[in-house]
């Protein structure tokens, strides 16, 4: 069987109903919702926009979208079935949905939100034009805000929530800290609807606390209590020194401690202390005192909680002022302000969508978020209630692969999805599309007895949890196998890096495997992020470039370093190593900056690339570096230094100006690695929903406990069954002291341990499931673990005493090996299609003009226009009266053939007027003044006897349009294409052909007649331009045109020669 | 009547439509020529206006003709042609205003439908946005002949849509709005002529006497009813063959009925993996039309690109080709200009007016030159200004008394029109303007501008008269604010630059298929792009514009097809047609092939939707990236050493704190302490760890042996401390928020109050201060084979009981760990200052010998406070002594490699190449040794 063949049960043909589809690793999801995706589109009459199909990240979202078109094609050529179509009605079934493309909706629940967002801003309350922001905005947003907290607290206020949060004192920096506070805090401000009276609800009975008078009194009787003495009847030291002690934390009122004392907890229990009773009247005392110590350690927990929520209430709304300023959200805002739309708005905005959805396919349901799913609520429940044959819900998942509870997933909504949607119980999915059985078997060694590995014995009930819903994985295909847990030594502390070792022996493997099977693609997977970079060099050392799944930091690279250090420094130019760094590169070349240690040099490179940046911008200057690095930096430098310029184009176009900003663009931003191979290295959360033909898992050994978290919340009995129900109380991580009095918050503290817990199985059973044929984890020596508890710790204790291939002679430290051979022969290596372009690093244009026409007008020829920032700034203002008595004045000289013909009336000037604006008594003097010049020696200039002795017949063209074409300069100039508009030509007409011309041209400028000559030199060239074109168009010699300036308020005529 | 001429495709459109305007209007009337002057023609694009001018210049020029050109307009502007004459119409910005300002003057109730948050009452610009996006859907409904009234009463036949209220409160504000423009004396140019094609007046024509429309796919219901009424004969120049005449309605504009095939070749499509692979491909096929070189010139080849990022991505995989270069027609966008960026920078100072907007000012290179000519600074000041910045961002620049301080007096006059508050009088937005043109002058002078900052100047000078139209309605307004409205009108704005003759033009879809080059290569044939997709618009969506009837995404599809049909097929003999379709945005989002592709035989399009969904063959690559790393990163390595050093003599003398930095990276110690070198952080809000540290230490100074003796009770010494703080924090630089600054200060005076109680529990156990702040008099020298390096050292604090000696120095961190963990780790030496302040105090104090040191530990926890000593021996203190000889001699010898932990928050950091994963520092190094910053365990 191969690929192709494979068919999930009951996706091909299935009735398209509400369900809920379980579905392990490997077992064909994607495959399954594709049929789903095809079956619903089938019934939806091949309408693509009433079907929605969400995922949790984009190139999921793309694969998906790849993948119903792909089943479709492999079902149209017979070789396959989906939803029951094959051949002829598939293939109209994909010719279908190719050609309305355009209404597939295949995306993430965050583009879909984002949707809405753009259609239905007016009722979200969003701005036009509002924006997401990125990640490095974020942080700037969240910083701006607890800036605008500072500046709205008082001292007095802000000092009391920093003593309320910090039980251990006051911070130095307390700005640094409440910005760590704020960014750890608020979703759960968020999660628990802006309710901070649900903060610190956790209190002590008041009754339980003592005044300072009982205090004192009980303290001096506890003081006076006689020793207890030992059954030799002297003072019991022991005793003697825990009474001491007690009496030292009630008189420093460290209450935390003093509930914890074992003493305490003796007199509390009634149990004996150090082989002693505690007497009757002492612990009549301590139990006092308890009361009093338990009261005020979860008074304090709930003080600092309230306080906690107090903040969050001012930074909440500090945050969405500042969103608001810079017209932006992030993607969690979206579905926020979603649930705060009414229903008869959410119907608008469905209208708006333009198609109500009748099919909703879910994938990855288990990484949904409460708030996400309450936005999908009336829709899933509408789906799921009316149980339309039209409408069809499908949501898929798996609680195994829960990965993502840090970032607000809630996988129990996937658990608890069809109890909740009233539909039967879910299917499940445990074939195996993807791994060997070899792979499998250690898969199912390590999971069909987690609730029985004895390293988890602390966490027995959440192993068992996650064993219940774990069912024993089958190989729906044959491939060889093979899967290996060793160990090595790892390094005493201090001797060498511990990590290092585990690091060096992965790489080993990993060197093996693509040398074995050139063809296999090869995964190293860790927990963490940290391990990545030096996994990634050393592979490079061994000549294997590996790719990071989302790139590499774009700062990784010397050249880019550098240029940081150069933009640094013309932002600071007294940062001394940054010029140094600079100016022991090859940008000090570029630079001219011959020494390290001048001040001056450095001044003025510093002041040469703001310069630069002023002129160009940032991406202007890293275009420049670029070119003149050429040669000199490696091809990979080269590509990180085109990335930078990327991103520093759309920073230039941006409102942001300022170079740090950029630079911390820069330090945030990763770049895929194009040269990159077949082999990636990357953390087990990006690994989710990928696989490999070989997959190495490294970082085994990071602790699964102990991990705290910044808060804990309460649903209260609801949220047992219910992870929907509303929160009743928010406390911050409460110390082990607070868990020690209260059951409630050690309960809930377990809580979070057991989730945590069961996601770290999670992310162990991912990364195993990611393998399709070989296996390799590593891990360090038991001994230098400590014991903590890890996914070492429990490899270790899942493969002990399972049988194993022998291991070879020197191999001691392999715990498990096992090859599996498969029945049938592996599968062929899919040929990959050739054709690739493989481009000419250099072209050879033709020579040519240039390509753009440039209109260029006449009246700018000659001389440039100001060019003067003050002159440009009021041009506009100074122009907008003349220009328009300027158009004026040629709309009535146009009405003048010549001056002897009858005047134009005032009704016709005025209706010449009416779209220029005029008032009343403007348009009056203007038409004296038009009356006046018309009356004097102008006017004659428009008479037909200013011809009377030339040859011919005087014609008059006005307002004539003439258009020519400029060559450009031979430089690469622009070529011009002129136009322009001649106020006034008299052509003289003899036998029928042009004999002579005058160009005239009229000025409405106020100036004085001594100054017409001045202003001629300036309007010279655009006569000039006119007499050659109207020489060009005449057939005449220039000679043979006049042109005349007609200044009309001095009413002067100025011959041009 | 309308007549279609059918142009047919075997030629371009640009030359068909010359060749026949060129016969039809040819004149022997004055000489010859060809004489279309009152002919309104209508182009695609004013790109596609000044070619097709041109080329009709070309054929006068060969046919020996003068050409009078027509008046040349856009579908967008036909009507306003048609109709408007005689009447001064608002331009766009000023209508937004309007808008903004008509919004903002409804009641609540009324409002609320149009937006549900109302936007913050003294932000301009954000009312100029709301409006923008008002009048852009109100012009659009009036093009197609319809007023918000009209969906208001539309939409309500949709049951239960909720635009009806939304459109009646849109047009409640529209009688506001057009007296806001009459106040103005200006009218909305698409009301009006929706008003004078509604009251069926006549037209005037103002001398035109023809219509010709040029390749004209699309027109508004505005434009039809005003050729309809203007009753001037109309010819259409239709981009197709005859054979097409049922793809066009009677204007000759696409009809909307779905056009089932376009004539695309399979083998001339691409699929690339991303727009940046697809702007490779593209690189490539112009590389390979360019075979043999030569016969084809830039200006052949034309590349589409329909989303300004994929421009992006063309420039620069352009610049892995020698000999290419594309020219964005677009131009480029006005929010990069120079003195745009000059304003939001003005706009900052003026909204936080603190020393640090004021550095970030005056680096500006147009205000640091006015700065120079007008105050006449002293030399070094950026790097002054810059440096007290870092130092205390939070002063006001107005209080700014430093060296400079006469920098931020001359910048505060500058702005002076813009700083005051806005209930003075004489703050509205006239004079605003006034002062921000008033500003700019003075800064520019008489400086000279090159085409690029004069045309952005220009731009903003449009912007700054468009405002003030409008500035009437807004009497009262802050400086910073009137920028701010200032930059949201020219947030959208573009300046076009021209291109040289060997730059391929890169142009927008609808540009680029009424485009005359031979050679087309497109990138993005995704949906979205071409087609440009559904209609996401947040007033008129897809779902209303069906109602309305309005043009939708599917609409335009149909229009997209015929072009797309007219570019591959007007070039089917003359060159052809790339297409690349990406699979993968920018980002990284998934893309859609376009629906377009598939508009073929069955089979094909099966054949396609494979081609889309399957895996890309190779990746597109040049010759230079598949080249081989190795000689490269050694070339790299050489141009960008790790750790590079520079020629400095020895040190004479350290700090006994540097020999911790030497430890630690020998290679940090050689730039911090030899070359002196200086990394400068970006200002903080807050006073960091270290200043406050100095705070503290700058009280506790005080308490020498005077204090030591006459104060022993707690709350005597902490009264003392107190007023001694009171005192110092006086001197502490003013900080944004006075919460944090007085928090700050009361952390001071709580490690204070802890001072006092281990100070009053160590005088009781008889120790008293002998000297603080104490200096050797001598030198004092580490003796060692390569000779012998002095030591500087001010211990804080030494103590005296009879005759024991105690060295102490002040911990002040949130968590300051003790002398152990600081000096030792396991068996080495990590940190000697304690031991060398041993050294010290023996040569100082001969009676000393037996002297221990230690900390006074003054942490966060006040029950962690306590005076702790490191656990040495006379021997242990020898061997201190002994390693710190063997660091001297190092030192001496010059011995700088970069260690087991280089560190540092800058440049020292890149120095030391932290950030780098790759940093093989066996290769790179040279001579500096023992580097390995690989694999740092994080």
């Amino acid at each position: 069987m191969t690929p192709r063949d494979r068919q999930p049960a009951q996706a091909n043909g299935a009735p398209v109903v509400p369900s809920v589809i379980l579905a392990s690793a490997g077992s064909g999801k994607t495959f399954e919702l594709a049929a789903r995706y095809v079956a619903a589109f089938e019934r939806a009459g091949r309408s693509p926009d009433r079907i929605l199909a969400t995922t949790f990240t984009r190139k999921a979202a793309g694969e998906m979208q790849a993948k119903i078109l792909a089943r479709l094609i492999e079902a149209s050529r017979g070789e396959n079935e989906v939803a029951g179509l094959k051949g002829e009605r598939a293939r109209e079934a994909a010719l279908s949905l190719a050609r309305r493309i355009d209404r597939l909706r295949v995306q993430t629940l965050d583009s879909y939100f984002a949707e809405i967002g753009r259609v239905g801003a007016g009722e979200l309350g969003l701005s036009p034009g509002w924006r997401t922001l990125d990640e490095t905005e974020i942080e700037e947003v969240q910083e701006e805000a607890i800036d605008a907290v500072c500046r709205t607290l008082e001292t007095g206020t802000m000092i009391a929530i920093l003593d309320a949060l910090n039980l251990g004192g006051l911070p130095m920096k307390p700005r640094a800290e409440l910005i760590r506070r704020a960014k750890t805090l608020h979703g759960a401000f968020v999660d628990c609807g802006g309710d901070p009276s649900k903060w610190g609800a956790i209190r002590p009975e008041a009754a339980d606390q003592l005044s300072e008078e009982e205090l004192r009194g009980l303290l001096a009787a506890f003081e006076a209590l006689p020793a207890v003495l030992t059954r030799g009847g002297e003072e019991h030291a022991v005793f003697e020194s825990a009474r001491e002690k007690a009496a030292a934390c009630a008189k420093t009122q460290d209450w935390a401690t003093f509930y914890t004392l074992k003493l305490v907890q003796a007199a509390l229990s009634g149990a004996r202390f150090s082989r002693a009773d505690v007497p009757a009247s002492m612990a009549d005392i301590l139990k006092r005192l308890a009361a009093h110590a338990r009261a005020r350690t979860l008074d304090d927990l709930a003080i600092a909680s309230r306080a906690a929520g107090g903040l969050m209430t001012v930074f909440d709304a500090k945050l969405q002022e500042t969103k608001q300023a810079r017209n932006a959200l992030t993607f969690d805002d979206m579905p926020r302000l979603m649930l705060s739309l009414g229903e008869e708005e959410r119907g608008w905005i469905a209208f708006r969508m333009d198609g109500k959805v009748d099919h909703l396919l879910l994938d990855e349901f288990q990484d949904t978020s409460r708030v996400q799913y309450r936005v999908l609520e009336p829709v899933l429940e509408e789906i799921a209630s009316t149980r339309d044959a039209g409408r069809s819900l499908f949501a898929v998942g798996d609680v195994k692969q829960s990965l993502y509870g840090w970032r607000g997933a809630v996988p129990e909504l996937l658990e608890g999805l069809t109890t909740r949607l009233g539909l039967g119980e879910p299917e499940t999915r445990a074939s195996n599309w993807r791994s060997s059985q070899g792979v499998l078997d250690a898969v199912n060694v390590v999971f069909t007895s987690i609730g029985s590995n004895t390293r988890l014995d602390k966490f027995r009930s959440s192993a068992q949890r996650w064993q219940s819903i774990f069912a024993p994985h089958k190989a729906a295909r044959d491939l060889d196998g093979f899967v290996r847990l060793e160990q090595v030594r790892l390094a005493k502390k201090g001797e060498e890096r511990r990590v290092d070792l585990v690091i060096d022996r992965a790489v080993e493997r990993v060197v093996e495997i693509a040398a074995e099977n050139p063809e296999w693609s090869i995964a190293v997977i860790s927990r963490t992020n940290a391990v990545i970079p030096p996994v990634i060099h050393r592979l490079k050392k061994r000549g294997i470039l590996a790719a990071q799944e989302r790139g590499h930091p774009l700062m990784d690279e010397p050249c880019v370093s550098a240029v940081i250090s150069l933009l640094q420094l013309a932002e600071h130019p007294g940062d001394s190593a940054s010029r140094y760094h600079v100016a022991k590169s090859a940008l000090a070349g570029l630079l001219e900056m011959p020494s390290a240690m001048d001040d001056r040099v450095a001044d003025r490179v510093s002041r040469e690339l703001r310069e630069r940046a002023a002129q160009s911008g940032i991406a202007g200057i890293l275009a420049w570096v670029r070119q003149g690095l050429e040669g000199k930096i490696s091809d990979r430098g080269r590509d990180r230094l085109e990335h930078m310029e990327r991103l520093a184009r759309a920073f230039d176009s941006g409102s942001q100006s300022r170079i740090p900003d950029f630079i911390r663009q820069v330090h945030d931003s990763a770049v895929v690695d194009e040269s990159a191979g077949r082999v990636s290295v990357l953390n087990v959360h990006k690994a989710k929903g990928l696989e490999w033909d070989a997959v190495v898992l490294i970082d085994l050994d990071v602790a699964w406990d102990g991990k705290k978290a910044p808060v804990v919340v309460d649903r209260g009995e609801a949220g047992e069954g219910d992870p929907l129900a509303p929160v009743e109380v928010v406390s911050l991580w409460p110390p082990k002291e607070a868990q020690a009095c209260d059951p409630r918050l050690a309960s809930l503290v377990d809580r979070w341990t057991s989730r945590g817990i069961k996601e770290a199985i999670s992310c162990l059973y991912v990364a195993m499931t990611r393998a399709r044929r070989r296996l390799e984890m590593i891990i360090g020596n038991e001994e230098e673990q400590g014991k903590r508890l890890s996914a070492a710790e429990v490899l270790r204790e899942a493969f002990s005493g399972v049988r194993t291939d022998s291991g070879k002679p020197g191999e001691a430290s392999v715990l498990y090996s096992k090859a599996f051979h498969a029945r049938a022969a592996p599968l062929a290596q899919r040929a990959r299609p050739a054709g690739a372009t493989t481009q000419a690093a250099a072209l050879n244009f033709a020579a040519a003009a240039a390509r753009t026409v440039v209109g260029l007008a006449p009246s700018k020829q000659g001389h440039r226009a100001a060019m003067h920032a003050g002159a440009l700034l009021r041009e506009p203002r100074a122009h907008e009266s003349s220009r328009a008595t300027g158009e004026l004045w040629h709309a009535w000289f146009e009405r003048v053939e010549w001056k002897e013909d009858r005047n134009a009336t005032d009704d016709e000037l005025l209706h010449d007027a009416a779209r220029f604006g005029f008032g009343a008594r403007d348009l009056r003097e203007q038409m004296a003044l038009f009356r006046g010049v018309m009356s004097g020696p102008l006017g004659g200039v428009l008479s037909k006897a200013r011809y009377a002795l030339r040859p011919g017949v005087p014609r008059v063209l006005r307002e004539w349009a003439l258009a020519w074409s400029d060559r450009g300069s031979e430089q690469g100039g622009a070529a011009g294409l002129v136009q322009g508009r001649i106020d006034r030509v008299v052509i003289g007409m003899d036998s029928g052909r042009p004999a002579w011309a005058e160009v005239l041209d009229f000025k409405t400028d106020r100036v004085t007649p001594d100054r017409v000559g001045a202003l001629a030199e300036v309007y010279g060239p655009q006569i000039h331009a006119y007499r050659s074109a109207i020489g060009r168009a005449l057939k005449l010699e220039t000679a043979q045109i006049n042109g005349v300036l007609l200044f009309v308020r001095p009413g002067v005529a100025h011959d041009v020669r | 009547m309308i007549e279609r001429v059918f142009m047919g495709w075997e030629r371009p459109l640009i030359e068909t439509a010359a060749a026949w305007i060129a016969q039809r209007f040819r004149t022997d009337d004055t000489g010859r020529g060809i004489d279309f002057q009152q002919t309104l023609v209508v182009v695609p694009g004013r790109r596609f206006g000044r070619e097709l001018t041109a080329e009709i210049v070309g054929i006068g020029e060969k046919t020996d003709s003068w050409v009078s050109p027509g008046r040349v307009t856009t579908p967008g502007e036909l009507c306003g042609v048609l109709v408007d004459s005689g009447t001064p119409m608002a331009p766009g910005l000023l209508r937004a205003m309007a808008w903004g300002e008509a919004l903002r003057g409804l009641p609540v109730q009324l409002f609320e439908h149009v937006l549900r948050r109302r936007p913050d009452d003294a932000s301009a610009a954000e009312w100029m946005r709301l409006g923008r996006m008002i009048d852009g859907s109100v012009g659009e409904l009036a093009r197609e002949l319809l007023t918000p009234d009209d969906v208001a009463v539309r939409a309500g036949d949709v049951q239960e849509s909720g635009e009806s209220s939304r459109w009646r409160s849109i047009d409640a504000a529209r009688p506001t709005y057009e007296q806001l423009l009459a106040s103005a004396r200006m009218a909305d140019g698409h009301l009006f002529r929706l008003a004078t094609i509604r009251s069926g007046g006549a037209l005037q024509t103002g001398g035109l006497r023809e219509i010709v429309l040029v390749g004209v796919v699309e027109l508004d219901q505005a434009s039809r009813r005003a050729i309809d009424r203007c009753g001037l004969p109309v010819h259409s120049l239709v981009f197709a063959p005859e054979a097409e005449a049922s793809a066009v309605d009677e204007f000759g504009c696409v009809s909307r009925a779905p056009r089932g095939h376009v004539s695309i070749d399979s083998s001339c499509v691409e699929f690339a993996e991303d727009v940046r692979d697809g702007a490779k491909r593209i690189v490539g096929r112009i590389a390979a039309w360019t075979q043999p070189a030569g016969e084809l010139s830039a200006r052949d080849v034309t590349v589409c690109a329909p989303t300004p990022a994929l421009a992006i991505e063309l420039g620069i995989a352009a610049t892995r080709v020698e000999g290419l270069a594309f020219h964005d027609a677009a131009g480029e966008k006005l929010g990069g200009a120079s003195v745009v960026k000059l304003l939001a920078m003005i706009a900052e100072f003026l909204r936080e007016q603190t020393v640090e907007a004021l550095a970030a000012l005056v680096k500006r290179p147009e205000i640091e030159r006015w700065i120079e000519s007008a105050a006449g600074p002293e030399p070094g000041w950026i790097n002054r200004i810059d440096q007290d910045a870092i130092f205390a961002p939070d002063v006001p620049a107005r209080e700014y008394d430093q060296r400079d301080g006469k920098v931020a007096a001359a910048v505060l006059e500058l702005c002076a029109g813009l700083v005051a508050a806005p209930a003075t009088q004489g703050t509205g937005l006239s004079q605003r303007l006034d002062a921000v043109v008033g500003l700019l002058d003075t800064v520019f002078g008489a400086q000279e501008l090159n085409d690029r900052e004069a045309g952005a100047i220009r731009a903003i000078a449009d912007v700054i008269e468009e405002c003030r139209n409008g500035s009437e309605w807004i009497p009262n307004i802050e400086g910073w604010r009137a920028i701010e409205l200032l930059l949201e009108g020219v947030a959208d704005a573009r300046q076009p630059d021209s291109s040289t003759r060997s730059e391929v033009e890169v142009l927008g879809w609808l540009e680029a298929a009424a485009d005359r080059a031979p050679y087309l290569a497109v990138l993005g044939l995704n949906e979205g792009m071409i087609p440009v997709g559904r209609v996401e618009d947040a007033l008129l969506p897809e779902s209303v514009r069906r109602v309305l009837g309005m043009p939708t995404g599917e609409s335009r599809a149909e229009r997209d097809a015929f072009l797309l049909e007219g570019a591959i097929r007007s070039r089917e003999k003359r060159g052809g047609v790339w297409f690349v379709c990406a699979k993968r945005d920018e980002d990284g989002g998934p893309l859609k092939p376009s629906r377009l592709l598939f508009r073929c035989d069955d089979a094909e399009a099966l054949a396609r939707v494979e081609r889309a969904v399957s895996e890309i063959p190779e990746p597109a690559r040049f010759n230079a990236t598949a080249r081989t790393q190795t000689p490269d990163a050694k070339a790299g390595a050489a141009a960008f050493p790790l750790a590079p050093l520079h020629e400095l003599p020895p040190p004479a003398e350290v700090h006994v704190t540097a020999f911790r930095e030497y430890v630690r990276s020998p290679y940090v110690f050689f730039l911090k302490r030899i070359a002196k070198l200086e990394e400068l952080d970006e200002p903080s809000p807050e006073a960091d760890q270290s200043r406050m540290g100095k705070v503290l230490h700058k009280v506790l100074q005080g308490f020498g042996p005077e204090q030591s003796r006459a104060l022993k009770n707690e709350d005597e010494i902490a009264s003392w401390a107190m007023e001694q703080l009171a005192q110092t924090v006086n001197t502490l630089p003013r900080q944004r928020s006075s919460a944090v600054r007085d928090a700050q200060i009361e952390v001071a005076r709580r490690r204070l109050r802890m001072f006092a109680r281990l100070q009053s529990e160590h005088a009781d156990a008889g120790w008293i201060v002998h000297s603080t702040e104490r200096m050797h008099t001598e030198p004092v020298f580490l003796e060692t084979p390569e000779g012998r390096l002095g030591l500087r050292g001010q211990i804080d604090r030494i103590d005296v009981r009879g005759d024991e000696w105690l060295v102490l120095d002040y911990k002040t961190a949130d968590k300051p760990m003790p002398p152990e963990k600081t000096h030792r780790n396991a068996d080495a030496w990590i940190d000697l200052q304690l031991p060398l302040y041993i050294h010290i105090l023996r040569q100082m104090e001969p009676t000393a010998s037996n002297a221990r040191a230690g900390y006074i530990l003054l942490p966060r926890a006040s029950a962690e406070g306590k005076i702790v000593r490191g656990e040495w021996d006379d021997a242990m203190i020898d061997d201190a002594i002994r390693r710190a000889k063997e660091i001297a001699a190092a030192m001496l010898r010059k011995e700088y490699p970069l260690g087991d932990d280089p560190y540092g928050s800058g440049a020292i950091a890149r120095l030391c190449g932290v950030t780098l994963v790759e940093a093989d520092s066996s290769d790179d190094q040279g001579a500096s040794e023992g580097a390995d910053s690989e694999g740092e365990d994080e």
